[in-house]
C-alpha cells in the first residue's frame, strides 16, 4: 500500500531524513517510535506532502502510485490521511465546516445540516458533547485531548485508505487513550487500510495492535521488529544507547 | 413639499446649504464633487408590497437581506432613489403594539413632531463637512424610527435603501430614537441596482439610545463598482444604554469614506463596533469607528476585519478616547491580503485624560497562515477552497452577536459573495 524508498528530507536546508525505508500493506498497523527531532513528525508531513519539507533524493510509492510530487490535495483525494501533533486552531471556521470539508461537503454554503448528524454520534462515541463543540472554531481553546479527540473524528469522517497518528495520544488521559487506540484499530479494519502510528509512549500499543515496531532515530529507521521484544530494549536502555548498541 | 415644513427646519436647512458651500472637505477619502449628480431621480411610485417589485430589483434587495417574508420583520421601510414606495409594520405590530413603534418618513415625521428639532443633526454635527451639510441642505427622505419607552421590539426592522439610474446621488437621513428601557434590531441594507453606474451615496444616521436601552443597527452594503460612498453617523447613548453597530461591505466599491462616532454621556453604558470589510477590485476603502468615553465605567470595543483582494485599498482606522474614569476599551483591527497589489493599513488611536482608563488595541495586517491553510488543504480542499474559506471564517458573522437567524442570514450572505469573490 504505501512504499517509502530511501527517504532523504530537508526542512529549511536542515536535513532531517537520511534514507528511509518502509513498506506497509493493507491490514497492517505500524508504530513509529523514536526520541524527539528523530524525523517522526517529518516523515508524517512528508509523505502528507507538506510544501516546507523537501525530498532530496527517495520517492513515496503509495497505492502503486509515485506520489513524491504531488500536492496535499491530490494526495489526500487518492485517500491519505494525518491526524496532527500539533493541529492549529482557526479562527472563524467551525468544528462543522472542517468535518464538511472531511465528509467531502462545502462548508459554510451548505446550510443543510441534516445529513450531517452523524458527526455528533462520532463525538458523543468519544465523550464530546456535539453542541459544545460542532459551533467552535476548530481547536480554539480545545485543551490537548480535546484535540486528539477531534482529529480522530476527522479521520473517521473522511476514511482514509492509510492513515497516519502523529502522537495521537500525548496529554491524553488513561481512559480516553483505551478508547483512542481501540477507535484506530477498529477503523483500520473498517476501510480496509492501513495504518502509522507515530508515538513516544507505550501505554496505546495494547489496544492499537501493531504489526510492527520501527525505531527512528537521527533520520534513520534502526530497527525494526516484534513489538514485545522492541519495547523491551527500548525500555531497558533508553532510545540513546539501544540505537548506539545497534550501530555497533 | 417644502411649504408645509416647520420653520425651524427650513432655516437650519438654510444654514445647511451656506455650510455645503462653504465646501468643507472631509478629514479623510478623495473629495467628490456633489454637485455633478443629480437628487430629484424618479422612483417606481409606491408599491403595495416588496412582491410587486420586478424580480430583478427583488434579488438585489435580498444580497443585503431584506426578506419579503414580513412576518420575520417588525416594520420594512424601503426607499428606492429618492422616495419611500413601501412602508409597513408587521402585522402583530399593526395588531398589538401599533403606538409602541413609529416608523415612518424622516421628513414626515418632522413635520408631525416638533420636537424632533432637538434631534435633527445633534448627534452628527451639520457642520462636520460638506457631505453632512449636503444630506442637511439636500435630505430627501430618510428612516424615522421611533420606540417608546419600555417597549422590546423583538423582530428586527429592516429598511432598504435601493439606487437605481446614472449621474444619481441618494441622500438619506435617519434618526434613530430608543426611549428608556426599550429594544430594537435594525438591519439596513444599501444596494444599487446592477445598471446604476457613476453615481454616488451621502447619508446620515443619528442614533438616540436613551437609559438602559438596548438597540443594535446593522448595515450591509453591496455596491456598483464606480460608486462613491459617505455615510455620515454619530450616536449618543445614555446611562447604561447598549449600542452595537455592525457594518458588512460585500462588493467592490469606486470609494468608502466613513468614520461614525459614538459618544456616552451616561455611566455603565456598553458599545461595540464590528466591521466585517471586503476589499475587492478597485476599491477604496477608508473605515473608522470612533468611541468618546464621556460617561464613566462606560465599556467600549472596536473589531474591524477586512479580507483584501485585487488591487483594493483599505484603511482602518479607529479611536478610543477616554474621557471619565473606570473607563474600558480595546481596539482590534486585521486585515488578510490575499493578493500582490492590495493594501492595507491600520490607524489606531488611544487617547485618553484619566488615570483609571484603561485602553488597548491590537492590529495585525499579514497573509492568511500557512499552517491553517495545509491543514485544510490536508482535509481534501485545493488552496483556492482552502483560502476561501479561511477568508469568510476570518468574516465570522457570530462576531456581530445578532440572534441567530439573522447570523445566519449574514453568515450565508458573505458566504455567498465571498465564494463569487474569490
Amino acid at each position: 500500500m504505501l512504499r517509502i524508498e530511501d527517504l532523504h528530507v530537508e526542512v529549511g536546508g536542515r536535513k532531517i531524513l537520511r534514507g528511509v525505508w518502509l513498506r506497509v500493506y493493507e491490514g497492517e498497523v505500524h508504530v513509529i517510535m523514536g526520541p524527539n527531532a528523530s524525523g517522526k513528525t517529518t516523515l508524517a508531513l512528508t509523505v502528507l506532502g507538506h510544501p516546507a519539507y523537501k525530498i532530496t533524493r527517495g520517492r513515496i510509492i503509495f497505492l502503486g502510485r509515485n506520489i513524491s510530487n504531488l500536492s496535499v490535495t491530490e494526495r489526500v483525494k487518492l485517500g491519505l490521511g494525518v491526524a496532527f501533533q500539533h493541529p492549529p486552531a482557526i479562527r472563524g471556521v467551525k468544528l462543522r465546516d472542517v468535518l464538511m470539508v472531511c465528509a467531502g461537503g462545502k462548508p459554510l454554503g451548505d446550510l443543510d445540516y441534516s445529513k450531517y448528524d452523524y458527526f455528533g454520534d462520532y463525538l458523543r462515541d468519544l465523550g464530546m458533547d456535539p453542541k459544545l463543540y460542532l459551533d467552535r472554531d476548530v481547536n480554539f481553546g480545545f485543551s490537548g485531548g480535546e484535540r486528539k479527540r477531534v482529529e480522530l473524528v476527522q479521520l473517521l469522517v473522511m476514511k482514509p485508505r492509510l492513515m497516519i497518528f502523529d502522537e495521537p495520544d500525548s496529554g491524553v488521559d488513561v481512559d480516553s487513550l483505551k478508547h483512542i487506540g481501540r477507535k484506530i484499530s477498529e477503523l483500520t479494519k473498517e476501510v480496509k487500510g492501513a495504518t502509522i502510528v507515530i508515538t513516544h509512549y507505550r501505554h496505546i500499543l495494547p489496544y492499537v495492535k501493531p504489526t510492527v515496531i520501527h525505531v527512528l532515530y537521527n533520520g534513520r529507521i534502526v530497527k525494526s521488529g516484534n513489538p514485545d521484544e522492541v519495547i523491551e530494549e527500548i525500555e531497558e536502555f533508553g532510545y540513546e544507547i539501544y540505537a548506539k548498541k545497534l550501530w555497533m | 413639499m417644502l411649504e408645509s415644513m416647520p420653520k425651524w427646519y427650513l432655516r437650519r436647512k438654510t444654514t445647511a446649504y451656506k455650510l455645503y458651500k462653504q465646501g468643507r472637505t472631509a478629514k479623510y477619502g478623495l473629495d467628490i464633487d456633489l454637485d455633478s449628480y443629480d437628487v430629484d431621480v424618479q422612483s417606481v411610485g409606491r408599491i403595495e408590497s416588496l412582491s410587486d417589485l420586478p424580480a430583478d430589483e427583488r434579488e438585489v434587495s435580498h444580497s443585503v437581506g431584506v426578506v419579503e417574508d414580513e412576518s420575520l420583520r417588525s416594520a420594512t421601510y424601503f426607499q428606492y432613489n429618492k422616495d419611500v414606495v413601501y412602508l409597513q409594520y408587521s402585522r402583530f405590530l399593526r395588531e398589538f403594539v401599533s403606538d409602541k413603534l413609529v416608523a415612518m418618513n424622516l421628513i414626515d415625521a418632522i413635520r408631525r413632531y416638533s420636537w424632533l428639532r432637538k434631534y435633527w443633526f445633534r448627534a452628527c454635527p451639520l457642520s462636520l463637512d460638506k457631505y453632512t451639510a449636503f444630506v442637511g441642505s439636500h435630505e430627501t427622505a430618510g428612516a424615522f424610527i421611533w420606540v417608546r419607552e419600555g417597549v422590546k421590539i423583538e423582530q428586527p426592522i429592516q429598511a432598504c435603501l435601493f439606487m437605481k439610474g446614472r449621474k444619481m446621488v441618494q441622500v438619506p437621513h435617519n434618526i434613530l430614537i430608543a426611549e428608556p428601557y426599550s429594544s430594537m434590531r435594525v438591519i439596513t441594507g444599501c444596494v444599487t441596482h446592477p445598471t446604476c453606474v457613476n453615481s454616488a451615496h451621502v447619508a446620515c444616521t443619528e442614533i438616540y439610545v436613551k437609559r438602559g436601552a438596548d438597540v443594535s443597527w446593522t448595515m450591509i452594503h453591496n455596491w456598483g463598482e464606480d460608486l462613491h460612498v459617505r455615510p455620515r453617523m454619530g450616536a449618543v447613548i445614555e446611562e447604561g444604554g447598549i449600542l452595537r453597530l455592525n457594518y458588512v461591505l460585500i462588493s467592490p466599491v469606486k470609494s468608502i469614506q466613513m468614520y461614525p462616532t459614538v459618544i456616552s454621556v451616561g455611566r455603565e453604558a456598553k458599545i461595540s463596533f464590528r466591521n466585517l470589510l471586503m476589499g475587492l477590485g478597485d476599491s477604496q476603502i477608508d473605515v473608522g469607528s470612533a468611541i468618546i468615553f464621556n460617561g464613566s465605567n462606560t465599556r467600549g470595543e472596536i473589531t474591524t476585519r477586512a479580507i483584501v483582494k485585487d488591487s483594493a485599498d483599505i484603511r482602518m482606522r479607529g479611536k478610543l478616547w477616554a474621557r471619565k474614569p473606570d473607563v474600558r476599551g480595546h481596539l482590534e483591527c486585521r486585515a488578510l491580503l490575499l493578493s500582490e497589489k492590495a493594501r492595507a493599513s491600520a490607524y489606531p488611536t488611544l487617547q485618553s485624560s484619566v488615570m483609571s482608563a484603561e485602553l488597548t488595541h491590537e492590529a495585525a495586517v499579514g497573509k492568511i497562515a500557512e499552517e491553517a491553510l495545509f491543514y485544510l488543504m490536508s482535509r481534501g480542499l485545493t488552496e483556492e477552497e482552502a483560502t476561501s474559506l479561511l477568508a469568510r471564517g476570518f468574516l465570522d458573522a457570530d462576531m456581530l452577536e445578532l440572534p441567530s437567524e439573522l447570523t445566519m442570514q449574514i453568515r450565508s450572505i458573505i458566504a455567498t459573495t465571498a465564494e463569487k469573490a474569490l
